[in-house]
């Protein structure tokens, strides 16, 4: 019984355990594996070459340019789906309790559409003359009818980022109402009865108890819309001029476009460490709080 | 429900971004399905036409004649239904494993969880592929349910994780004295007390799986075996996209989702709010 | 007794059965029959048309009653999926018997040794049958490593309403690059008088890929890549033919819709059909969409506009190959169907765009059609503008790149032409 004991945690744990090692950590060798060797289709041979791909990567004259395209996709668009979010929640938190709940049945549908319909039905709303946001816009007064969204260098990013946060705003929303839950009443009476102010509120109190999930969100979120690919490449495909081309956009051209997968593989890999070096500040601080559960 | 220090301004406010919110999340919707009964001819007519008089199913009727829907439905519903049996089953267990035992291991098991979501796609399928079919499993609900679960249990289990901690240990000792096993307290004891949880990853692996495009197009080459999805990109073509039927598939593609969804929405809310991932 | 009544069964049947075997064997010469099932891989934009669809059963129907005791099956993916999943394929080892390859990817294919080897299979006199310049897409070092399936080319459609309005004569479309330039200027108007541009004499297409303007660039002597004696692949951009390209597709873009991350291909076929672009260079599938197009009495086509008025015709062309794996598991069969797929009854009905690759194609129903006269005309000087090589794929990524830069300003055109130079040179010498 013992014994018995001992092992149960082990088994409980292995069918996850071995999905995860053979399913994900085999494919994460075998590209580190192919990161350092020289593939392309057009040759079968695949000889070693260390970290030749490695070094042609991060010399190329874009990648520079793709990191930054990365940087300012994930974080403009975690932090837009933080604010706009957060946003909502505060203001469907304060509502009566219906209409709270038809809100929250609404708000949650962006995820249940198939992100190639999502993408597909905003590059019809959004093309520039005959798109309806625009003949909207136009008929509130202002003038959108040659406001090129996803043709134009400067606004093609920030529109691919909307149309990201459109889709992953629920899950923002969602989690801060959780959080929102958590938060002491008999702290929020306090600060009424003591006079504060809303922003007041929020700031002392609210937006304390809310910082663990926010931290947690944003760290997931953060990988997740990182690895996003779906969106860009069904709209712009990496356009215009490259404006859109994040890593794993770049990845994907490297390795189906340009057939080479060493050099795709070699992308990868420093994709992920990039995210790896990203999320590695919640990592640690979350391992030292399960230490201590 | 919180009464703060909102003035009548604040109030406004907050009920105009709501308003606004509700009508960025919907009007999509309504277009989709509006752009499903137009006219072909009609999907870009200047102005734009909201409401199109008389509607037609035009664009139904392409997607039925170009795709076998009921097939690809029905290869979905399996694939989806066995990947959420699995992901619930293997999470449950791991989540159960990690909140009540201390063991060795047990903080790098937990970090692998979140290092193992960050994987991307477009990497994961080529090696994935080769493996599939060296196993000479491709084309086949294996391959899918296989790659899908795991993919899924990562999150299944961070996310039962929180739910699990969150029952108190002695119902379970309890049990435990009382000389019930280990499988009969997690099936009869923990499962049923953690079920929003359930529900909530299981609803969102459901999603996942119903909605995703690229593994199950690169695994699965015999039409009586794609899924849903491949009945949607078909109208991404290479000459450009086809609007009308594109949005008639996603409407079709959605409804059953959406129908489940209406069923289990209070449900789901509450599982993902009450005991979720709260750091 | 038993026993050795039981020994004469056993012996009886199998001289029986021996003799049945070689009995048929050598009195009637057959080959064994061959079993199992030839798959074949195409793109569901054709398998998707109703009109195809008995065609492609056919095409199963026929197969199996030629070979009794096999069967085929026909699979398809939209040609975003296919073109990245029939490489993954090939690189698995598990590609379907028959299939459809583009023919950007035969250099790398073929030099890989994925792929069969025709010639040596069909033998050589039945590429005898091809027009030289498409079988030369399919050609590596001298072998076949794919069947020319399918071709097509680009020709100028243009407006004779607009060109009315424009004041420029209907008659007389453009046949230089300067002609070109100057008839999109002045078929970029505003015909309602609202001070916006209605009309437009160009269209690029999604996403700035340049893929039909190419046809520009290809009817000019120039070619972006030389290949030396010893077999070594240099750039060959710094060209009056590549600079004025660059200078035309740049001067083109006032008068292009700009939207064109969301006007895609046929979003641009849409534009000329209902009269709001001038001109429009694309393939004849613009006529198989639009069925009423040709009855339009605006509707017009002409060959490519040349670099120069004495210069070569030329227009961008490309095509899919039918080729099979070299590690099939059922060559024979496989080589049935392709032989099937491959036959003039099948060939040129499993696709909307019948090619005219072979002579006894020509005499088809397409090829007779008046319409089809000017693309007739033009297969002749069809052409790519990189010539096939092992690094195709990202070479025309640069180039692409490199056009679009121009487009935008984003760099000059000497800049442009150093830098694709310098790219081109890093790239081919990569390995």
């Amino acid at each position: 019984m013992h014994a018995s004991r001992k092992a149960e945690p082990y088994i409980l744990i292995l069918p996850a355990l071995l999905l995860i090692l053979l399913f994900l950590g085999f494919p994460l060798v075998e590209n580190v594996g192919i990161s350092l060797v020289r593939w392309q289709l057009a040759f079968r041979d695949r000889p070693f070459v260390g970290l030749h791909n490695y070094v042609r990567v991060v010399t190329s004259g874009t990648f520079g340019k793709t990191v930054l395209t990365t940087a300012v996709w994930t974080v403009g668009g975690v932090l837009v789906q933080m604010v706009w979010g957060l946003l909502v929640a505060l203001a469907v938190d304060g509502m009566r309790r219906r209409g709270s709940r038809l809100v929250q049945s609404l708000v949650l549908l962006p995820w249940i559409v198939p992100g190639v319909v999502t993408s597909v039905i905003w590059m019809c709303m959004l093309q520039s003359d005959l798109g309806v946001v625009g003949y909207l816009i136009n008929r509130l007064g202002g003038d959108a009818r040659h406001v090129l969204w996803f043709s134009d260098t400067r606004l093609a990013l920030p529109s691919v980022i909307f149309v990201n946060s459109w889709k992953a705003m629920p899950f923002w929303f969602l989690m801060i109402m959780a959080g929102l839950m958590d938060v002491p009443r008999d702290q929020l009476e306090a600060a009424r009865l003591d006079g504060a102010s809303a922003l007041a509120t929020f700031r002392h109190v609210t937006f304390q108890h809310l910082k663990p999930i926010l931290a947690s969100t944003a760290t997931l979120t953060t990988i997740w819309t990182f690895n996003g690919f779906d969106i860009i490449w069904t709209i712009t495909k990496g356009g215009p001029l490259d404006a859109t081309a994040t890593l794993p956009v770049a990845t994907y051209i490297l390795g189906f476009t340009v057939h080479d997968y060493g050099r795709a593989s070699a992308m990868s890999v420093v994709s992920m460490v990039i995210v790896g070096i990203v999320s590695a500040p919640y990592i640690v601080a979350l391992s030292r709080k399960l230490r201590s559960l | 429900m919180h009464t703060d220090g909102r003035t009548l301004v604040g109030r406004a406010l907050a009920l105009v971004a709501v308003l606004v919110t509700l009508a960025v999340i919907v009007f999509p919707f309504y277009w989709t399905f509006v752009t499903s009964i137009k006219e072909p001819a009609d999907v870009f007519r200047s102005p734009p036409i909201f409401f199109p008089i008389p509607p037609t199913l035009e664009s139904y009727g392409a997607v039925l004649r170009a795709s076998p829907i009921p097939r690809y439905l029905l290869n979905t519903t399996i694939v989806a239904g066995s990947t959420v049996a699995l992901v619930l089953t293997v999470s449950l267990m791991a989540a159960y494993g990690v909140s009540r035992h201390v063991f060795r291991g047990r903080i790098p098991f937990l970090l692998s969880l979140l290092a193992a979501q960050v994987m991307p796609v477009t990497t994961l399928i080529i090696p994935l592929y080769m493996f599939w079919s060296a196993l000479n499993a491709v084309d086949g609900y294996g391959a899918l349910i296989g790659t899908y679960t795991a993919i899924s249990v990562p999150v299944g289990t961070w996310l039962l994780v929180g739910f699990v901690s969150a029952l108190p240990r002695q119902i379970d000792e309890a049990a435990a004295i009382d000389g019930a096993s280990t499988p009969v307290i997690l099936t009869r004891i923990v499962a049923p007390l953690v079920s929003p949880g359930l529900l909530a990853t299981g609803l969102s692996v459901f999603i996942y799986v119903w909605q995703e495009l690229m593994i199950s197009m690169t695994f699965v080459r015999t039409d009586r075996l794609k899924p849903l999805m491949a009945g949607v990109s078909t109208f991404i073509t290479s000459r450009g996209i086809e609007w009308g039927p594109l949005t008639a598939a996603g409407v079709l593609a959605m409804a059953p989702i959406l129908v489940v969804y209406m069923f289990f929405r209070r449900a789901l809310i509450k599982g993902l709010t009450s005991g979720a991932v709260k750091g | 007794m038993d026993r050795f009544r039981r020994a004469a069964v056993v012996i009886a049947c199998i001289l029986a059965v021996s003799a049945s075997v070689w009995g048929t064997g050598q009195s009637e010469g057959k080959t064994p029959a061959l079993t199992g099932k030839a798959t074949f891989y195409t793109i569901s934009e054709w398998t998707g048309i109703d009109a195809l669809k008995p065609d492609f059963k056919a095409l199963v129907d026929t197969f199996k009653k030629q070979h009794p005791g096999a069967d085929a099956e026909v699979l398809s993916d939209p040609f975003m999926t296919w073109i990245d999943k029939f490489q993954v394929q090939f690189a698995a080892g598990n590609a379907p018997d028959v299939n459809l390859i583009d023919c950007a990817h035969m250099p790398a294919l073929s030099n890989a040794g994925y792929l069969m080897d025709l010639g040596d299979k069909l033998g050589k006199s039945y590429f005898d049958q091809f027009v030289p310049g498409v079988l030369a897409f399919y050609t590596w070092k001298g072998n076949y490593y794919a069947a020319p399936y399918t071709m097509d080319t680009r020709v100028l459609y243009y407006n004779k309403d607009l060109f009315r309005k424009a004041g420029l004569d209907p008659d007389k479309p453009p046949t230089t690059w300067a002609e070109y330039l100057a008839d999109a200027k002045a078929l970029t108007m505003d015909t309602s008088g609202d001070g916006q541009v209605d009309t437009y004499g160009n269209a690029y297409d999604l996403p700035i890929k340049e893929f039909t303007l190419a046809s520009l660039y290809c009817a000019s002597p120039g070619t972006m890549l030389i290949v030396d004696k010893d077999g070594k692949v240099k750039p060959n951009v710094n060209t009056p033919e590549f600079r004025g390209y660059l200078k035309l597709m740049h001067d083109l873009r006032p008068y292009s819709p700009p939207d064109f991350a969301t006007l895609d291909g046929q979003g641009n076929d849409k534009l000329y059909v209902n009269g709001k672009l001038g001109m429009r260079i694309n393939g004849s599938w613009i006529l198989d969409q639009n069925p009423g197009l040709r009855d339009k009495p605006w509707f017009g086509q002409a060959m490519i506009p040349r670099m120069s008025a004495n210069g070569p015709d030329g227009s961008y062309g490309a095509g899919f190959g039918v080729g099979i794996p070299a590690t099939d598991k059922n060559p024979a069969l496989a080589l049935e169907l392709l032989k099937l797929i491959m036959s003039p009854e099948f060939n040129a009905k499993l696709i909307t765009n019948p090619p005219p690759s072979r002579p006894n194609l020509a005499v088809s129903e397409w090829a007779k059609d008046s319409i089809h006269a000017v693309e007739m005309k033009q297969f002749a000087s069809t052409r790519q503008p990189i010539p096939g090589n092992l690094f195709l794929g990202e070479l025309n990524v640069a180039e692409q790149d490199t056009v679009s830069k121009v487009i935008f300003d984003a760099v000059s055109i000497d800049q442009a032409v150093v830098d694709l130079d310098k790219t081109i040179t890093q790239i081919v010498s990569a390995h």
